[in-house]
């Protein structure tokens, strides 16, 4: 079935050091539209380090991403946006203080009033609304201040504020970590809905092998900079994916 | 010295004080400064007395706007009006600033003029900045007195304070005869305010026009006594051959005394002086590291002027205005002892009322 | 949110915002002043009034903005103090006064800038940054002026509109005010400012321009401190070296925390500001017509910005407990 779909997002053998620590040692990676991927890793395997380079936070020393076939240079956040690449990261990066409709359009609010340059409170609240809707999350009001919501509700405005600016590539940093079985239900299904929507590409960095193996429709396995395994996630299971952990855990012991 | 036909009564009290003469002189006319020393001395039991000789008025509010309401040299001051509002049966408020900013005396004065207040004394410290605010305050009826320093362009209809440039003359007379000759430094707190920047002018003046061979500079301090003696004694390290140094206001002339006695200033020929009568500066006389302080009689500024004010409000305005000269006094180191000895409400150093006694003829 | 007895939900969530305590505790202490004396809304007293609101006031629409996104300027006082004296010697070049005004507050708008700069490139803490500017500005207004007063200048027009007209500090407080509150609330300017103080990290990954936005904050905050500067000498006719300072920055700082705005950061309110800049003029007029003597008036302030804050945190806690959905 992945084969067909057209390619959003290729990653070939990107490299990339900080200092004297070799962070990602020729990592390649593909997703497709309407395809999740999950990348899972012990921490400071390079699995964050590799969305900072694809979100444009961070260049890579060496290699090559392309976006839609195309090769392309991500110079910065905003070029990274601008091709349709978002990410959700660990820290949500929501402000508290502000209503849920101003941090969906943070830094891209919509203005009027010609030099005036005024807010245009009304249409965001309208488009907020209907972003949600959309995804499928429920909220009482959209002008709620953020930090008056619970933990998977946060997570629904992020990943619904990332949707609404038009990703074609969505990258989730940790979405269910810290989360409830409850909470994390509620992500899982929006994920689904995302990926039933067919045109959009997610890769989800994740710790859990049990919900990623439920949520994502390839796997790969991140180790030390480099990638150890890569697999449809219907053609592994758990205790493989372990394995090959507990494998790399003793030789890195005897070593 | 600025002394009207009215003024014959300041100096009958003045007089009365300092000499306190039998009553039955001053019965013999029932002038106001008469009626005042005649009640002071009767003592406490005069005060039960709510209206004296006056008709029955209301209790009036006279407020008096300051530019340092902190400041102990002005304790005598508020002890004075104290007194004198007591013995008229008249109220006083007592506001202003505390770090001789003018817009907030001018802000405190407009309270009073919108406040009704029934008469206003002001330090104007300040060539032009209350110019419209005594205008605003007599447009509304309300008459205006300065008190402690005046300016000669605004309206107010008195000043009752030292003759300040006159007082700076004076002691730059002094300052010829005790130095003679060479470089002498004048300190001054707040440059350009009209409470002290006279008392430089004058001083710089009478030892020009005395042709002495003096080599005067006018050095700026700080409001603040801590900070003006680090400058003060800046200035001397680095002008090591000054034959004099003077200060213009108590904090320095204080600190005068102070730098002096640190190193050994008199000894070596070094003169100094100053204004007010701050503790260590008469012990710095008495020591003497300063060789004169000038008292300009800060209980006097606020006694008349309370009284002053009461005379234009009883008499319906046709008393007064008159400007009151309350004095300018070298205190030196044969009179300092008295002072030092004397805890006096009217020396601020003590708050209860109590006569002071003097004998023996009175000294020149 | 329009749900059967809106109309009561949204008149309790009004009463529940910062500002509405404040508002409450002026109303209540205008009717004890005015009946315990009654000249203290008469037209004279008003106009009085206004002039102990204006010039905090002023100053708060800077220092509001700058508490928002976490950073403090210690230093307004003195650019207040520094600015007349500015115009005064451009002036004595023989430029005309208006354009001498606008040197003044270009001066003003500079020091700002290099506020903004040491603060931002060189990664020192605003408090140090001004707190060393504070000094630094007083020495160079006794420098300039050696000291000596001066007299402001201009012809009746000009002297008028910059304050000699009782209430042409008020109408500048308002318009000031009014046009911050348009920024705070509506433009990305202010809405920004907000996510900085907020959560800098995620304002950063948003790509906000973070240092663009604090910077201007402190050359805002340094300009409005010039222009009170100028608005106060020319109301007094006086230039003064020994005027503002520290005392003013207080003044305004207390009305923005007064009115709302957090000490932290991340939160703010030009409102609030202007209406905390009302309690304590109400305050600092009301007593002094009382009569109160100047030792117990600093007595009686403390007192009441205390009582005025312990009401506002009260309520505030009662906002975040109630407002939960």
């Amino acid at each position: 079935m992945s084969d067909a779909k057209p390619e959003a997002i290729r990653a070939e053998s990107i490299t990339k050091t900080f200092g004297t620590v070799v962070a990602l040692n020729g990592v390649s990676l593909r997703v497709a539209r309407g395809e999740t991927l999950g990348i899972l890793g012990d921490n400071g395997a390079g699995k964050s380090t590799l969305i900072k380079i694809l979100t444009g936070f961070h260049q890579p020393d060496s290699g090559r991403v392309y976006v839609d076939g195309r090769p392309v240079s991500l110079n910065s956040v905003d070029e990274a946006r601008a091709l349709g690449i978002e990410c959700v990261y660990q820290d949500l990066a929501l402000v508290n203080g502000l209503s849920i409709y101003h941090n969906m359009f943070l830094n891209r609010e919509p203005l009027w009033g010609g030099l005036l340059r005024l807010l245009d409170h009304k249409t965001m609240r309208r488009r907020a609304r209907e972003a949600l809707a959309e995804i499928g999350v429920a909220v009482p009001s959209v002008e709620l201040e953020v930090g008056q919501l619970s933990g998977g509700q946060r997570q629904a405005i992020a990943v619904a504020r990332a949707v609404s600016s038009n990703a074609r590539i969505l990258l989730l940093d940790e979405p269910l970590a810290a989360m409830g079985a409850r909470e994390a239900r509620l992500i899982i299904d929006l994920i689904d809905r995302l990926k039933s929507r067919g045109d959009i590409a997610v890769v989800m960095i994740a710790h859990n092998y049990a919900q990623t193996l439920e949520i994502c429709d390839r796997v790969m396995l991140i180790q030390h900079g480099e990638v150890t395994f890569e697999s449809r996630t219907a053609a592994t299971s758990a205790e493989e994916l372990l394995d090959i952990v507990r494998r790399e855990y003793r030789a890195a012991r005897t070593a | 010295m600025k002394r009207g036909p009215k003024n014959a009564t300041g100096e009958i009290a003045e007089k009365a004080f300092a000499a306190r003469l039998p009553r039955r002189a001053l019965m013999r006319g029932v002038t106001i400064g008469g009626a005042a020393a005649l009640l002071a001395q009767a003592g406490p039991r005069a005060r039960a007395a709510d209206v004296g000789p006056f008709p029955e008025h209301p209790k009036w509010k006279f407020v008096f706007v300051n530019h340092v309401t902190t400041n102990p040299f002005f304790v005598p001051t508020q002890y004075g009006i104290q007194d004198a509002c007591a013995l008229l049966g008249v109220d006083y408020q007592w506001t202003g600033s505390e770090t001789s900013d003018v817009a907030q005396m001018v802000n405190a004065m407009n309270v009073a003029i919108a406040g009704k207040a029934d008469a206003i004394a002001v330090c104007l410290v300040d060539p032009k900045g209350f110019d419209r605010p005594v205008e605003a305050a007599h447009a509304a009826g309300i008459p205006v007195f300065s008190y402690n320093a005046d300016s000669k362009s605004n309206k107010r209809l008195a000043y009752i304070g030292q003759d300040l440039f006159l007082s700076g003359q004076m002691m730059g007379e002094r300052i010829v005869k005790l130095v003679g000759s060479g470089k002498v430094a004048i300190f001054i707190a707040t440059p350009g305010q009209l409470n002290l920047q006279p008392r430089v002018d004058g001083a710089m003046d009478a030892i020009k026009k005395s042709g002495a061979d003096i080599q005067a500079t006018m050095i700026a301090t700080d409001p603040s006594a801590n900070a003006g003696l680090s400058k003060i004694q800046a200035y001397y390290l680095g002008n090591q051959d000054v034959k004099g140094l003077f200060g213009v206001s108590g904090g320095d002339s204080m600190n005068c005394g102070l730098l002096s006695r640190q190193h050994g200033l008199a000894s070596k020929g070094v003169r100094a002086g100053g204004y007010d009568l701050l503790p260590r500066s008469l012990e710095a006389v008495r020591d003497g590291f300063l060789d004169f302080v000038i008292d300009q009689q800060p209980y006097l500024q606020g006694f008349y002027t309370v009284m002053e004010m009461f005379a234009y409000k009883v008499s319906g305005g046709l008393i007064g205005p008159a400007d009151i000269d309350t004095g300018l006094k070298f205190v030196t180191k044969d009179a300092v002892g008295q002072y030092m000895n004397t805890k006096s409400r009217y020396e601020g150093s003590a708050k209860d009322a109590a006569i002071i006694a003097r004998s023996g003829p009175i000294g020149g | 949110m329009t749900a059967p007895g809106g109309v009561a939900r949204r008149a309790y969530a009004l009463l529940l915002r910062p500002e509405a305590s404040v508002v409450v505790v002026s109303v209540a202490l205008i009717v004890y002043f005015e009946i315990a004396n009654r000249n203290f809304l008469t037209d004279a007293n008003v106009q009085t009034l206004s002039q102990f609101v204006a010039a905090p006031v002023i100053i708060a629409c800077g220092e509001i903005m700058l508490l928002i996104c976490r950073e403090i300027d210690l230093s307004v006082g003195q650019v207040f103090a520094l600015a007349p004296f500015i115009m005064e010697n451009v002036h004595d070049v023989g430029v005309p006064v208006p354009l001498a005004i606008v040197a003044a507050l270009l001066v003003s708008a500079l020091i700002g800038l290099a506020i903004g700069l040491i603060t931002i490139k060189l990664s020192i803490p605003s408090f140090i940054t001004t707190l060393g500017m504070l000094f630094l500005i007083t020495g160079l207004t006794l420098t300039i002026s050696r000291g000596y007063p001066a007299n402001t200048e201009g012809g009746p027009v000009l002297t008028g509109i910059m304050g000699v007209w009782g209430y042409a500090e008020i109408v500048w407080a308002l318009a000031i005010v009014a046009v911050m509150h348009v920024v705070l609330r509506h433009t990305r300017w202010g809405l920004h400012t907000t996510a900085i103080g907020g959560n800098i990290v995620a304002a950063a990954e948003a790509g906000i321009a973070i240092n663009r936005i604090k910077i201007g904050n402190f050359v805002l905050t340094s300009t409005l401190g010039g222009l009170t500067g100028l608005l106060e000498a020319f109301r007094v006719g006086s230039i003064d070296p020994l005027a503002g300072g520290s005392n003013i920055m207080f003044l305004g700082v207390a009305s923005g925390v007064i009115g709302g705005t957090a000490i932290a950061g991340g939160a703010g309110t030009i409102i609030g500001g202007l209406v905390g800049g009302i309690m304590l003029g109400v305050l600092q007029d009301g007593f002094t017509l009382q009569g109160i003597n100047a030792f117990t008036f600093d007595i009686v302030i403390g007192a009441a910005i205390l009582i005025a804050m312990i009401a506002n945190i009260h309520l505030a806690r009662l906002r975040t407990i109630g407002g939960r959905a």
